[in-house]
């Protein structure tokens, strides 16, 4: 886990106190202004704005939950909880655009008095209510929704900016919200303008409808990611292709047998199963060269912040036993050109190809014997250097192979007795 | 046509799984340096007399079939497609007096010193796993200089990148970060000797000065992270035990090593 600069460690906090700030001047000059000019909605905007005040705080709160270090308690930290916080921000944006829907309809189906009698039969919208405020306010009113809007667009940029940069998905998620806010209150504004300025409230009602779309676009965004965090989703599979090529590229690995990502908040985690025939300690360097190769990928694709978990593990072995027909005298020893000849077979274990260990047995004097003691060694295939057809035959009835070898000398073999195994 | 060279690679035959990789390792460089394959198969005169006493063949006829088995063995293990020559000689080691001699072996490196040797270790090829730089360290003495010299040619003959590698004690007075400040004179004066012999045969490079615990260490953990494809080392002259070389063997390095040999 990485250590925070101070400038990771404060900075959201300090966007934080400016939003706090910024919903502060919006309650006092909303109320006020909409008790001056008796506009219940511009009033009902400032408690709105209140309640972004809280929403705002828990923000904080969350960050500093997943600011936490990681313990035997949560080895992961707690960074997801700022997943929570992102779903439940899209789903109440969710909600938030089926108001605006609704509201939007409403009015729209206001100048259609025959079709909007008939669809209220069936759907419960909500009543219209056309803009009482008088020509005197209307700058007051038009000053406050606008600067509104103006400081919610300046305050979501910058949470969103800082949010990214220092990968708070709740800070993001609010600046979100934030934003969303400000797009409903420029739509106001156009609104407001359109029934004053043009004698055409239907502006509004229509941009209404495109801001439905804006939130409910954010809000899906939102909903998804933060499921799919709290989830665990994999990171994708175009990036775990990636992973998997740079991982069995490294030298020194034979294969990556497992990977999982997910993430724990904005942070991938991936976690390897990779094989290798390398020693303990060369080991070691392998999996510091993969964490920077991985390292360089991940912080191109917008993940400089990651965390890993490799276990090494070794390639399961693939075992089985061969023969060798061998001539072995006070001499030397030679590979014997047929069963007949040979004087021992030498046993050898197979791993992987390689001879890991052989071992002689004297060959019996009867060919039925020599081919019982094969299989009782459970020899896959045996090999001399010229066998007879009709013993290589033979030895197929008794489910055993048979291979010539390329020369008569056991050195090049790999089992001489004085060059040992391969 | 390609160019041809004076290059020659050997390696032994051994009909094991290691003698397979090594042959197939040593064809697939004889391919990127176009030159001919020579495998080496010991003296067998002995073992071909012993086996003509309990068979039907006289010792010639034992010795050119097992020289057509082996020759059959070798062109399905290095595959026709790689358009290399190859011939079957007897063992000896008086070929590799060369300069330009490459010998291809896992277990010949860790003794021998006359001739340059690649051991490839578990690689089939040199760019088997990608494309990649190669690696010359250096220090402050002769070693550096002379791998380089030695192993610049077949880098230029390879068509490959270069990077020079060199880790140093921080010097306890100075209070840089770089690396580069900590480099004694010695070592910056093989860098710009090193640096010039590559410029000389128009070789790409790169240097990289760092400042590893360990140095063995240091310089495989480098080279895997960067992907170079093998790495170029000599035993110093003047080191008595743990020469980096030697060491780097020991520890299986997963990257294929270029020893480049001292001559007879």
């Amino acid at each position: 886990m990485a250590i925070l600069s101070a400038k990771e460690r404060f900075l959201p906090y300090m966007v934080m106190a400016a939003v706090i700030l910024m919903y502060a001047v919006k309650v006092i000059v909303k109320i006020s202004v909409g008790n001056f000019v008796n506009s219940p909605v511009i009033t009902g905007d400032g408690y709105h704005n209140a309640s972004d005040i809280l929403e705002a705080v828990l923000v904080i709160t969350v960050i500093m939950l997943a600011q936490r270090p990681p313990n035997w308690k949560y080895p992961f930290g707690r960074k997801n909880v700022e997943s929570i916080f992102e779903l439940a921000v899209g789903l109440s944006l969710t909600y938030l655009a089926f108001r605006v829907l609704t509201q939007s309809l409403g009015g729209l189906l206001a100048y259609f008095p025959l079709l909007n009698n008939e669809i209220r039969k069936f759907v419960p919208l909500p009543e219209h209510e056309t803009l009482l405020m008088g020509q005197e306010y209307f700058w007051w009113v038009l000053g406050t929704m606008a600067g509104s809007a103006i400081l919610s667009v300046i305050a979501s940029t910058i949470q969103i900016k800082v949010g990214k940069s220092f990968r708070h998905k709740s800070l993001v998620a609010d600046g979100q919200e934030t934003r969303s806010d400000g797009v409903i209150e420029f739509t106001a504004v156009a609104g407001i303008l359109g029934e004053y300025s043009f004698n055409m409230p239907v502006i509004e009602y229509i941009l209404g409808l495109g801001v439905t779309i804006l939130l409910a676009r954010t809000a899906f965004g939102l909903i998804v990611r933060g499921w799919r965090t709290l989830l665990q989703r994999s990171i994708g599979k175009e990036h775990e292709e990636k992973i998997l090529d740079i991982v069995q590229k490294t030298y020194g690995v034979v294969d990556m047998a497992e990977l999982k990502t997910f993430k724990i908040g904005a942070m991938p985690v991936l976690i390897m199963k990779v094989t290798t025939r390398s020693s303990a300690e060369t080991a070691l360097d392998i999996k510091s060269a993969l964490a920077g190769r991985i390292h360089n990928y991940m912080a191109a694709n917008e993940f400089p912040e990651w965390d890993y978990y490799i276990r090494f593990d070794k390639p399961i072995p693939h075992r089985y036993r061969i023969s060798f027909a061998v001539i072995s005298t006070d001499a030397g020893e030679v590979i014997a050109p047929s069963i007949k000849n040979a004087t021992h077979f030498r046993v050898c274990d197979i791993e992987d190809e390689k001879i890991v260990r052989w071992k002689d047995y004297a060959v019996p004097p009867k060919l039925n014997d020599a081919f019982k003691l094969l299989k009782e060694r459970r020899i896959k295939e045996l090999r001399t250097f010229d066998e007879e057809q009709v013993t290589v035959a033979e030895l197929q009835k008794n489910g055993i192979n048979y291979n010539h070898t390329p020369t008569h000398d056991p050195a090049l073999l790999g089992i001489s007795k004085v060059t040992g195994s391969s | 046509m390609p160019e041809t060279n004076d290059f020659k690679v050997f390696v032994f035959f051994n009909d094991t799984f290691s003698g397979h990789a090594e042959l197939k390792y040593a064809a697939n460089i004889a391919k990127h340096l176009n030159s001919p394959l020579t495998i080496l198969i010991p003296d067998s005169l002995e073992t071909a007399i012993l086996f003509a006493k309990n068979s039907k063949y006289c010792v010639r006829e034992i010795l050119e079939i097992a020289q057509k088995r082996i020759s059959e063995k070798v062109s399905s293990l290095i595959n026709a497609c790689l358009q290399i020559s190859y011939e079957v000689v007897p063992d000896d080691l008086n070929l590799l007096n060369s300069d330009k001699t490459i010998f291809v072996s896992n277990s010949i490196i860790s003794e021998q010193n006359n001739f340059s040797v690649i051991a490839p270790f578990n690689e089939a090829g040199l760019l088997e796993r990608g494309p990649g730089e190669i690696m010359i360290p250096f220090g402050n003495g002769e070693s550096g200089i002379f791998a380089a010299t030695k192993a610049l040619p077949l880098i230029k003959r390879l068509g490959l990148n270069v990077v020079f590698w060199h880790t140093t004690w921080k010097n306890p007075a100075l209070i840089a970060n770089e690396p580069e400040q900590h480099m004694i004179e010695d070592a910056k004066s093989v860098l710009k000797t090193i640096r010039e012999k590559a410029d000389e045969l128009g070789i790409k490079h790169r240097s990289v000065i760092e400042t590893a615990d360990d140095v063995v260490e240091g310089m495989l953990r480098f080279a895997l992270k960067e992907h170079l494809v093998l790495i170029v080392m000599t035993r110093g002259k003047k080191t008595g035990e743990g020469r980096y070389g030697d060491r780097l063997i020991k520890r299986s390095s997963p990257i294929p090593i270029f020893m480049a040999g001292r001559g007879a």
